[in-house]
């Protein structure tokens, strides 16, 4: 009789062991897998921004084709890539990006007083393709966020915070748009 | 006794405790998005928030079962819409691949660009593998159109050529208000560059001289690839056929040939199967193709 209650408590801690170890691993593999969306997220963002550093050299060179004497953007641009490559801060990173930001709309805005630029089909294309990958990072913005929107609240849920805090998932940082990127950039059409 | 039936039922109760959450923990190694729901028997809110990031997708409207044509703005007649769903369905039931027409009266004040790629992805246009869908919006009352192209397919349609086909074939139509003839020689062209990334040959639905090809790959080189191809597989199952009889005459008991691991299939590709979608239930529906952004949009 007594050996029998004691199995029934046996069988009763050993449910509730397995039970826990079943939900801590599944909730860890959940949170890896989670994790690895958010950073592969990230990597779609970084390849855009690369492939809209690797347009802009042709760009610049289809402009110069038509204005010889717009240096001063020329040289704004090529600052901006080489500061962009020597970047190793996140800061450092932004801010280049904002950069090149401005300095790209500066040529862009440049076409305008040039028509037989502003209807150069290599010019155009380009100009697509450049529209093109800018929505792309937007696009991939917002995937990361939704994916890091979804990692963070899941490890700050209960109970799978106590696995998050148990192996130092950590929240992934939001991208926010830079004060930059939410206006429309000014033209100086004096130079 | 008592002990055995004791030590049976923990062994059983234990088992049946792992078979319900093993498999749960395994499905998370899965890396497609419908098992994040599989693994949600822990916690139901993933759920709720994931529905919460994948904002505002009730603003879409359903497509319709035709799928390949929605003219929610009305503004197509009905000879066009016939050929595009036509040409829908053939590109369709070829290559997997999906051209979708929508028309909408407003955006409903959002940007095209951001109207466009949530329409597309809560379709699911295209193929699921390939992601080989195409959108073509138009919104009258924000008078913009755009081509949003599905990752499978930015090689051949790059957004250059997007806004070229844009250039060429929608914007003289749009801006004298002839939408439907403006979408069906945009839809024309798209269908016919869709079936050339498939290597499909002998369709072209109109004079394309207008508009160059600034895309590598050519029709030459998916020639000789199917063409050295077919010459390898006739040479691997000669190959893999031949010593087999020699072997046998010969009363080689010894190695175990696996001829069986060569199927064509390899090159059927699109033609094979995969139209589950069918039209004997008298609708289509997307596949689940993705969408990164690509394309391009214009105003008139």
């Amino acid at each position: 009789m007594k050996n029998k209650k004691g199995l029934t408590i046996g069988i009763i801690i050993a449910v509730i062991v397995v039970v826990i170890i079943g939900s801590t691993v599944g909730g860890y593999n959940n949170l890896v897998k989670m994790r690895e969306n958010v950073s592969s997220a990230q990597s779609a963002v970084e390849t855009q921004l690369q492939r809209r550093a690797d347009l802009i050299p042709n760009l610049v060179n289809t402009v110069k084709g038509y204005t010889s004497h717009e240096e001063g953007v020329f040289t704004a641009v090529a600052d901006a890539r080489a500061a962009l490559s020597g970047a190793k801060t996140v800061d450092e990173l932004n801010n280049a990006q904002t950069q090149l930001d401005s300095a790209v709309s500066r040529l862009l805005a440049i076409a305008e007083s040039y028509p037989d630029l502003k209807a150069d089909q290599n010019f155009i294309n380009l100009q697509d393709e450049l529209a093109g990958t800018e929505n792309r990072i937007s696009v991939a913005r917002q995937d990361y966020n939704d994916a890091a929107k979804e990692y963070n609240t899941k490890i700050q849920s209960f109970p799978t915070s106590i696995i998050a805090a148990l192996f130092h998932f950590e929240k992934a940082d939001y991208f926010t748009a830079s004060a930059e990127a939410t206006t429309v950039p000014t033209v100086d059409f004096g130079k | 006794m008592k002990k055995t039936i004791g030590a049976s039922a923990l062994l059983v109760s234990l088992l049946i405790v792992l078979l319900s959450v093993l498999p749960a923990a395994a499905k998370s190694d899965y890396p497609s998005p419908a098992s994040d729901f599989a693994v949600n028997g822990f916690s139901s809110r993933l759920t709720d928030n994931s529905k919460m990031t994948t904002q505002a997708q009730s603003d879409y409207p359903s497509p319709t079962s035709d799928f390949f044509v929605n003219d929610f703005a009305s503004c197509l007649t009905d000879d066009d819409k016939r050929t595009i769903q036509s040409l829908g369905e053939a590109l369709y039931e070829q290559t997997k691949a999906q051209v979708v027409v929508v028309t909408v009266e407003s955006l409903g004040g959002r940007d095209i660009e951001s109207y466009s790629i949530g329409l597309a992805r809560k379709w699911g246009i295209g193929d699921k593998d390939d992601n080989s869908g195409v959108l073509l919006l138009l919104s009258t009352g924000d008078r913009q159109v755009r081509i949003e192209v599905g990752k499978g397919l930015e090689g051949t349609l790059t957004d250059g050529k997007a806004g070229r086909i844009l250039d060429s074939y929608a914007i003289p139509h749009l801006k004298n208000n002839d939408f439907s003839a403006g979408l069906r020689e945009c839809y024309q062209k798209l269908v016919e560059e869709v079936y050339s990334e498939y290597g499909v040959e002998g369709y072209t639905s109109i004079d394309d001289s207008d508009i160059g090809d600034y895309s590598s790959s050519g029709f030459g080189d998916e020639k000789t690839d199917l063409a050295v191809m077919i010459i390898i597989t006739v040479l691997v199952l000669i190959i893999l056929f031949l010593p087999r009889r020699i072997i046998r005459k010969g009363n080689y008991n010894g190695g175990d040939y696996h001829g069986g691991g060569f199927y064509g299939g390899g090159f059927g590709g699109p033609s094979s199967g995969g139209f589950s979608g069918g039209s004997s239930s008298g609708g289509f529906s997307g596949g689940g193709g993705g969408f990164s952004g690509g394309g391009s949009s214009r105003g008139f």
